[in-house]
C-alpha cells in the first residue's frame, strides 16, 4: 500500500466538503477559501482549488460572479447553490456519522491495547 | 541587462524578463498537459492565470515594473507543482467511485496475453504485440533486430513470423487490447482506450477531409509513389550493409580469431607483433563496420517510417569510427616505421674456373614455379584432404617453408683477378641500421656449379619461420677474368641485367649472347646479332663440323685399306715362307 496516496485520498474526500463549508457561509474568492483552509491548518497549494471549483461548479453545487478587483483582473466570487446546500448537509450528517464511528473504532482499539 | 517580453496574464499586461518568461510558460504548459478534459482544462488554466496576475500585481506594487525569475519562484510555490496540482486531479477521478479505486491500487497483476496490436503494426503487428507481452516499450529494436535476424536464420524467422501472425490473435475489442498491455480491465481503463482509438480516428478523417482537391490527391500519389521507392531503396541499402558488415566480421575473425594459427605465419612476414595484428583487426572491425551500421540504422529509419530520433548512436559510431581509424593508423606507422632505414650487404662468392676458361650461365630449371617453397617430404601426402587448410599456390600452408619474394637483378664487371667469381649485394629496410642488415641477412639465394655450367636460381627467397619481409633486393655481379669468355642461356632475360659503369649495352637482350673482358673492358661478343644470322653460323658451324667428319672418315678409310693390304702381303709371304719350309721337310 502506498502511503501517500492513501493520504492524498483522504485528504481529496475532506477538500470538497470543506470548499462547501467555508462557502455556506457566504459569498468567496478562491483567495479567501485558501486563507481559510491555512487557518484550519488544511494545507493545500492554490492550484490545488481550482481544478476542484471547476468541477463542482459544473456538477452544479456552485455558482459564481464577476467582481471587478482593485489589484487585478475581475475575480470569481462563488457561492452555494440550493442543490449544493442539500449536498453539503447531506455530507455534514455523514460526516458526523463517519467520525463518531471511526473515533469509536480507535477508541476501543486504545483500549484493549 | 537583460531582455523584456511583454505578456498577456489574465487579461492583464505584463512586463517580464525573458529567463522569467521561460519559467512560466514552461509551468502552464505543463499544467496543461496534466489535465485531460478539454473544456475543464481552459476553465481551469483561466482561473489559475487570473490568480497569477493578482499574485503579480500585489508583488510589484509600486517599486518594481518587471517582472524577474523571484517573483515567478514566488508565485509557483504559492500555485504548487503541477505534480502536485495533478496528483489531486487523478485521484478525483478515480475516487468517485470506490470499487474503482481498488481495482486500480498498485501492486494488483493482471494475466497478460498475447495478441496482435493491429494500432502500431507494420505489417501484421506481430513484433508490436511481443513486445507488448515482454514489457518492450519500443518496437523499433524488436523489428530491427528481427529484420536482422532474417539472414542470421537464413529465412527460418520469416516462417515463425508467418506462423505467429496465423496462430496469435488480433486484439480488436478494448477489453483484449487491455489485455495485451497488461492493464486491468474497468470502466475508466476502457474509458481511456476507446478515447485513445477516437483521437486516432479523428487524426486520420482530418487528413482524408483535406486532401478533397484533386491536385492534393494527385500529389499524395506522387509522394506515395516516391515513399515506395525510397523504402525500396532503403531495403537495398540495409541489405548491402547486412552482407558488408557480415564481410567486414568475417575478416575480423580470419585475421583476429584464426590469425593466431596458419594464417599467421604470413601476416608475421611484414607484421611481427601479434598484438599489432589483433589491434589491425580491431581497427579494421571498427572502421568498416560503424558506418555499415549507420548506413543499416538509417535504412531501417527509413523503412519503419518512424522519426525515433537517436543521436548518441551517431556520436558513437562516430566516435568508433575515428576509434578503427586511429587503430589502423597506429598499426600502419608501426609497420611503417619497420621499414624506415635502409642498408646492404655485400658478399663476395668464389666460383670454381672452368678448366677452358669459357663459363656457361643460364637460371636453374624452375619446375617450382610460383612464390612458395615447399618441404618435399611434408609434401608427398597430398591425397590427404586437409579441411580448411590454407592452399597458396595449390601448397598447403604447413607445408610451405620458404617464400620467394624478388628475381635478382644481374650485372657484369671485370674481374680484379684472373679468376671468376660473384658478389652478392642485398639491401633492405629495417627500423635502424642494424636491424635493416639483419633483416637483409635473412634472404636465402643459391646457386649451383657443375665446371663450366653455373646454375641460378631465378628468384631469392625468405624462410617461412622467422623470416621478414622489408622489400628486400638482391644484385649478382658475375665478374670476368681478362680474354675469358661467359655464355648466357636462353631463359636468362627473366633476369634484368646490365653491365656495370656501361650504358652502351643498357638495352641488350642477355638471352644467347657471349661476352667476355678486352683490355679491362667488358665486351659483348654476338650482341646485336639476329636471329637468321645466328642460326646460318650455327649451320656454318654444323656443316664445317660435318665435313671434317667426313675428311677424317675417309682418311680412316685410307687407312683401313692400306692395313687390309698389308695385312694381306704379310699373309701371303707367311703361306710362301710355309711352304718352302715344308718342301725343304718332304
Amino acid at each position: 500500500m502506498n502511503i501517500e496516496n492513501n493520504k492524498a485520498q483522504m485528504r481529496k474526500g475532506v477538500l470538497e466538503f470543506c470548499i462547501l463549508c467555508i462557502l455556506s457561509d457566504g459569498e468567496h474568492y478562491p483567495t479567501e477559501i485558501i486563507e481559510r483552509m491555512k487557518e484550519g491548518k488544511l494545507l493545500i497549494v492554490e492550484g490545488t482549488l481550482y481544478p476542484l471549483l471547476t468541477r463542482l461548479k459544473n456538477d452544479g453545487l456552485l455558482a459564481y460572479r464577476w467582481v471587478e478587483s482593485q489589484s487585478g483582473p475581475p475575480r470569481k466570487y462563488f457561492t452555494l447553490t440550493e442543490q449544493g446546500q442539500a449536498f453539503l448537509k447531506e455530507l455534514l450528517d455523514s460526516w458526523k456519522e463517519l467520525t463518531e464511528s471511526v473515533n469509536h473504532i480507535i477508541e476501543q482499539t486504545q483500549k484493549t491495547n | 541587462m537583460k531582455k523584456t517580453l511583454n505578456i498577456n496574464l489574465g487579461g492583464m499586461a505584463f512586463i517580464i524578463d525573458e529567463n522569467a518568461f521561460e519559467m512560466l510558460s514552461g509551468y502552464l504548459e505543463a499544467l496543461k498537459k496534466k489535465f485531460s478534459n478539454e473544456t475543464e482544462r481552459t476553465e481551469i488554466l483561466n482561473d489559475i492565470e487570473a490568480r497569477m496576475a493578482e499574485m503579480f500585481t500585489e508583488q510589484l506594487g509600486n517599486r518594481k515594473e518587471v517582472i524577474g525569475l523571484s517573483e515567478v519562484e514566488f508565485v509557483i510555490a504559492q500555485m504548487g507543482k503541477p505534480e502536485d496540482i495533478a496528483g489531486e486531479e487523478s485521484t478525483a477521478e478515480t475516487g468517485n467511485t470506490t470499487s474503482n479505486a481498488a481495482e486500480t491500487a498498485p501492486g494488483r497483476k493482471i494475466q497478460k496475453r498475447l495478441y496482435r496490436d493491429p494500432e502500431d503494426a507494420k505489417i501484421g503487428g506481430v513484433i508490436a504485440g511481443l513486445c507488448h507481452y515482454f514489457g518492450i516499450n519500443d518496437p523499433v529494436w524488436a523489428r530491427i533486430a528481427a529484420v536482422i535476424l532474417i539472414p542470421v536464420t537464413s529465412g527460418s524467422i520469416i516462417f515463425v513470423y508467418l506462423l505467429l501472425l496465423i496462430i496469435v490473435p488480433k486484439a480488436l475489442t478494448a477489453a483484449e487490447k487491455l489485455q495485451m498491455k497488461g492493464e486491468p480491465i474497468n470502466i475508466n481503463t476502457i474509458e481511456k482506450e476507446v478515447k485513445e482509438a477516437a483521437n486516432k480516428f479523428t487524426a486520420s478523417v482530418k487528413v482524408n477531409v483535406d486532401s478533397e482537391n484533386f491536385f492534393q490527391k494527385l500529389w499524395n500519389i506522387v509522394v506515395m509513389i516516391a515513399g515506395f521507392f525510397f523504402r525500396l531503396l532503403a531495403f537495398v541499402f540495409i541489405l548491402a550493409g547486412v552482407i558488408a558488415l557480415f564481410a567486414v566480421l568475417l575478416g575480423f575473425i580470419v585475421f583476429a580469431v584464426i590469425g593466431t594459427s596458419p594464417f599467421n605465419s604470413i601476416t608475421h612476414l611484414i607484421v611481427n607483433e601479434s598484438s599489432l595484428i589483433t589491434l589491425s583487426a580491431i581497427g579494421f572491425l571498427l572502421f568498416f563496420g560503424a558506418p555499415l551500421v549507420g548506413l543499416i540504422y538509417s535504412g531501417l529509419r527509413v523503412l519503419i517510417g518512424r522519426g525515433s530520433e537517436m543521436p548518441w548512436l551517431k556520436w558513437t559510431l562516430g566516435a568508433t569510427w575515428l576509434a578503427g581509424l586511429a587503430m589502423l593508423l597506429y598499426a600502419g606507422l608501426k609497420v611503417g616505421m619497420d621499414f624506415k632505414t635502409a642498408a646492404a650487404t655485400k658478399e663476395k662468392m668464389v666460383l670454381m674456373q672452368p678448366a677452358k676458361g669459357n663459363l656457361f650461365v643460364q637460371l636453374a630449371d624452375s619446375t617450382d614455379a610460383g612464390w612458395v617453397t615447399v618441404d618435399e617430404e611434408a609434401d608427398e601426402d597430398e591425397d590427404e584432404v586437409h579441411f580448411g587448410a590454407i592452399i597458396i599456390n595449390g601448397k598447403n600452408i604447413e607445408d610451405i617453408t620458404s617464400f620467394k619474394i624478388g628475381k635478382p637483378h644481374l650485372e657484369l664487371m671485370v674481374s680484379e683477378t684472373d679468376s671468376f667469381y660473384l658478389t652478392k649485394i642485398v639491401s633492405s629496410q629495417g627500423r635502424n641500421r642494424n636491424d635493416a642488415v639483419k633483416n637483409a641477412d635473412m634472404v636465402m639465394y643459391s646457386f649451383l656449379q657443375t665446371d663450366t655450367l653455373l646454375n641460378l636460381k631465378n628468384q631469392f627467397e625468405i624462410a617461412k619461420k622467422g623470416g621478414k619481409y622489408r622489400a628486400q633486393q638482391m644484385t649478382l655481379r658475375l665478374a670476368i677474368p681478362e680474354g675469358k669468355t661467359v655464355r648466357f642461356g636462353s631463359n636468362i632475360d627473366e633476369l634484368t641485367a646490365v653491365v656495370k659503369g656501361d650504358s652502351y649495352y643498357d638495352d641488350t637482350y642477355f638471352a644467347n649472347t657471349v661476352w667476355t673482358v678486352e683490355n679491362g673492358k667488358v665486351k659483348c661478343l654476338n650482341c646485336g646479332e639476329d636471329a637468321d644470322k645466328q642460326q646460318q653460323k650455327i649451320e656454318m658451324h654444323i656443316e664445317k663440323t660435318e665435313k671434317k667428319l667426313q675428311e677424317q672418315e675417309k682418311k680412316l678409310d685410307e687407312k683401313m685399306k692400306q692395313a687390309e693390304e698389308k695385312i694381306k702381303v704379310m699373309e701371303k709371304k707367311m703361306k710362301k715362307q710355309d711352304n718352302g719350309n715344308s718342301n725343304q721337310d718332304f
